[in-house]
């Protein structure tokens, strides 16, 4: 059904009634976009002049006399990320075309979650090879990053115990209290995972492919959460807190635009279209702050698209970025922190004898790591 | 099923599952933690001076009737040594307050503390009834916010109290940072996250009576906010272990769009993790601190120097108030899209901007007040940085304009009813 050039009802909702595109002002517009009646090529250029504005740092006239910048571009595999690569990849291309060199080489990164150690194939992932065989893909395991947070806990308390009774991350996350805490670490190790392969491979930047919807997901995620202290930090672009730049290149695009982009211009990127893509509303009585922060974004943004791109703004560009000299740095997420009071009445049992930021306290109680590295430090003693 | 052990004193049967942590614990652990609590938000914050005169200000809700108990109790416990009085505010809304403020009286012979009931007609010259009369149903809740937001200020000065505390629990405070979140206000976000906030406000000189006609002296009136960090499900519980009598208050106007839809939200998340209602607090205390120009400051201790801050901007339930804070979703989106249009046009903004100055050239002779032409410029830089807050030209009180909103609601009431010489006093 969908796929036709004349689609009438568009992802965007909105019913197309062989109106001109007010770009163009000549072909007929296939969707709307911010109240805007858009034709096929105009939405394109629409797409991709709001990714390109965001890359202007990468420019070819920025490029270093002594080598070229590699910028690492992690793959979900979910239509956001994909979107960014195919239209970064547009980019590169026009790059050369005009100058004969690009402003930056993209290193894609992949990382199974699926803990099985051994390296699982993804169809998908053949499929964006395949599409994109000019680009660099490198791959990972979310596994990988569990020596990382190992040596974080231990190189703060000698005492933890060494006799490779380790504990393993799935051991680890099933120990956690509850849907939120395990959501709230994978997400945190996964970005952690993609801060030390960037550094790894000498990648000067990480491009995200969060849009305006994810971000307003994390911000009011993260505020839910506790971690209001590193919203800047986060998710605006230039300096990360993590030590390495961050940058979103999709910041100033919906979710459902893109949805729209792939089903109504780019057909070959429907592939990477999921379940919940399509349909509007996941509202499966949310197990998770994330699952939750997901479907409230969702129908704030049915109405109000502007309040949820100005969350984004607010949190991203008006918020200080902490000096980061101050700081401790907290053994799961990484993020530097401020130690201060708790808030009255948070009794329980807060005084970690690790460095942990306020929200990964929240997430990962005191137990759950002295119950993981007590089995070793007993048999220590016998 | 054997029954559950007391978390705390594992001596007695636990017969309360605590909304906050969910610790199981008996009526009496679950009663002393709960004022320990408080004490601890009252003592870390440095709340209180010995021997300070102290209005609680009390409606007859749960909040209120909870916060005058556990500071009647506190104050007796630890020695606090305040000088305690209810502090209770009538609308002048025929039937409205009769059971309330009954709840009141009540709570004032138990607690055996001094009373003080003051009306909108002694602070304003207008009961809301009169209002409504005026202005017709439409309109009034505007009146009802900014009335409302001054009165326990205003009513402080009159009785000579330099302090109030309220009963702002822990799902407002949470419901406000995230509603401020939504709204892109961090000046309002970082203002309303401390426990204690300033108000210079108008009180009477010395003992002379107020109707002299020349303008009332300054005095700066504390406000704070010894629920905090309380549980609005905790506070429940406690009234009904207590036996408190509290009258249900349910605020008689809807809240405005952005406050149902935070207060949906914390909600949820307090169902999905208990300690988010607190999380979201430490977020909004932590944001503070990011918004430019408040860097410097610390973090609870010296709360008062960081706010030149406004209780102009706490909403007590009933979430209208004048100016930009009742706009609505729709309002804000339309003007956001206004913006961002005017943002992407670019070239075209320069011309575009002769035919707005054209516009707002026809509306002056309006005087639609500071409101209107904020509205009608979304071309306009918005600043990030504070409001600067002055006084009321009027009146004393605080504001962000020369005069401040309830001076100019009640100019426009006093004008369209010639006869009367009540000023506002
Ligand atoms: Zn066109
Ligand atoms: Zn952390
Ligand atoms: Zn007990
Ligand atoms: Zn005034």
């Amino acid at each position: 059904m969908e796929g036709a050039p004349a689609v009438r009802q568009t992802a965007t909702g909105q019913n197309e009634a062989n109106r001109v595109c007010v770009r163009c002002k000549e072909a007929e517009s296939v969707t709307t976009i911010r109240s805007e009646p858009l034709c096929k090529e105009c939405f394109k250029k629409y797409i991709h002049t709001k990714v390109v504005k965001r890359m202007e740092t990468f420019r070819v006239r920025n490029v270093p006399s002594d080598g070229q910048r590699r910028l690492l571009l992690p793959l979900s595999l979910g239509i956001s990320s994909l979107t960014l690569l195919h239209v970064l990849h547009l980019h590169l291309a026009r790059q050369k075309n005009r100058t004969g060199q690009t402003g930056f080489d993209l290193i894609v990164l992949w990382i199974d979650l699926s803990h099985s150690g051994t390296q699982s194939r993804d169809p998908l992932l053949d499929a964006a090879k395949r599409m994109f065989p000019q680009h660099t893909f490198i791959s990972s395991s979310i596994t990988d990053v569990w020596t990382s947070v190992l040596s974080s806990l231990y190189s703060q308390d000698t005492q933890l115990g060494h006799d490779g009774n380790l504990p393993s991350l799935p051991e680890f996350l099933s120990s956690l209290p509850s849907a939120t805490s395990r959501a709230d670490v994978s997400e945190h190790f996964k970005k952690r995972l993609v801060v030390n392969i960037a550094k790894h491979n000498n990648c000067e930047a990480v491009l995200w492919g969060h849009t305006a919807t994810r971000l307003a997901e994390q911000t009011l995620a993260e505020t839910a959460k506790g971690r209001g202290f590193s919203l800047s930090g986060q998710i605006s672009d230039g300096d990360s807190a993590l030590g390495i730049p961050f940058y979103y290149p999709l910041r100033d695009l919906f979710r459902k635009e893109l949805v729209a982009h792939a089903e109504l211009v780019e057909g070959q990127l429907c592939v990477f279209l999921g379940p919940n893509d399509k349909k509007q509303a996941v509202s499966t009585r949310d197990s998770s702050i994330d699952a939750l922060m997901t479907s409230y974004i969702d129908s704030v943004e049915r109405g109000y698209p502007s309040i949820v791109a100005n969350v984004v703004r607010t949190a991203g560009e008006k918020l200080t970025k902490r000096p980061p000299q101050s700081s401790n740095v907290c053994a799961i997420c990484l993020l530097p922190y401020h130690d201060d009071l708790e808030p009255t009445g948070q009794s329980n049992g807060n005084t970690s004898q690790f460095q942990l930021c306020y929200g990964c306290r929240q997430s990962v109680p005191q137990g759950c790591l002295t119950g993981l590295f007590e089995k070793p430090s007993i048999s220590d003693k016998r | 099923m054997p029954p559950s052990i007391c978390a705390l004193c594992t001596a007695n049967r636990a017969v309360i599952l605590r909304p906050k942590n969910h610790q199981k614990l008996c009526k009496p652990c679950f009663l002393i933690t709960f004022e320990d609590e408080i004490h601890e938000t009252i003592t870390s914050n440095n709340l209180f001076r010995r021997g300070e005169r102290v209005a609680i200000g009390a409606s007859g809700g749960k909040d209120s009737t909870v916060l005058a108990s556990v500071m009647k109790t506190l104050n007796d416990r630890h020695d606090y040594g305040l000088d305690l009085v209810l502090l209770s505010i009538d609308e002048g809304i025929k039937g409205y307050r009769d059971d309330s403020l009954d709840t009141v009286r009540q709570n004032a012979r138990d607690y055996e503390m001094p009373l003080m009931i003051l009306g909108y007609d002694e602070l304003y010259g207008w009961t809301m009834d009169q209002v409504v009369e005026q202005v017709g149903k439409k309109g009034n809740c505007t009146y009802c916010g900014v009335f409302r937001r001054q009165a326990l200020d205003r009513g402080a000065a009159r009785l000579g109290v330099q302090h109030v505390v309220t009963g702002h629990n822990a799902d407002d405070m949470a419901e406000t940072v995230m509603m401020n979140l939504l709204r892109g206000d961090l000046a309002r976000l970082s203002r309303t996250t401390s426990i204690i906030t300033s108000t210079p406000s108008a009180a009477p000189e010395a003992k002379a009576a107020t109707t002299e006609g020349g303008l009332p002296s300054i005095t700066t009136i504390k406000r704070s906010k010894p629920l905090k960090y309380a549980y609005e499900k905790e506070i429940v519980l406690y009234a009904h272990h207590k036996s408190l009598l509290y009258f249900s208050t349910e605020c008689i106007y809807s809240p405005e769009a952005f406050r149902g839809s935070a207060r949906a939200l914390i909600k949820n998340l307090e169902r999905i993790r208990p300690s988010s209602i607190v999380d979201v607090i430490k977020s909004g205390e932590d944001m503070a601190r990011l918004v430019p120009g408040n860097e410097d400051a610390c973090a609870n201790d010296c709360a008062t120097n960081a706010s030149a801050t406004a209780a102009e901007d706490e909403v007590q339930g009933c979430g209208s108030a004048g100016g930009k804070s009742s706009e609505s979703m729709a309002k804000m989106e339309a003007r956001l899209r206004e913006n961002a249009k005017a943002e992407e046009n670019g070239l075209e903004t320069e011309i575009t901007s002769v035919t707005v100055e054209m516009n707002s050239l026809k509306l002056p002779n309006g005087k639609n007040k500071a409101s209107r032409a904020s509205d009608s410029q979304p071309r306009r830089k918005k600043k990030v940085t504070q409001q600067v807050m002055g006084t009321c030209e009027r009146c004393g009180y605080l504001s962000s304009q020369s005069i401040c909103k309830a001076c100019v609601l009640l100019e426009g009431l006093n004008k369209s009813r010639p006869k009367a010489e009540i000023g506002i006093s």
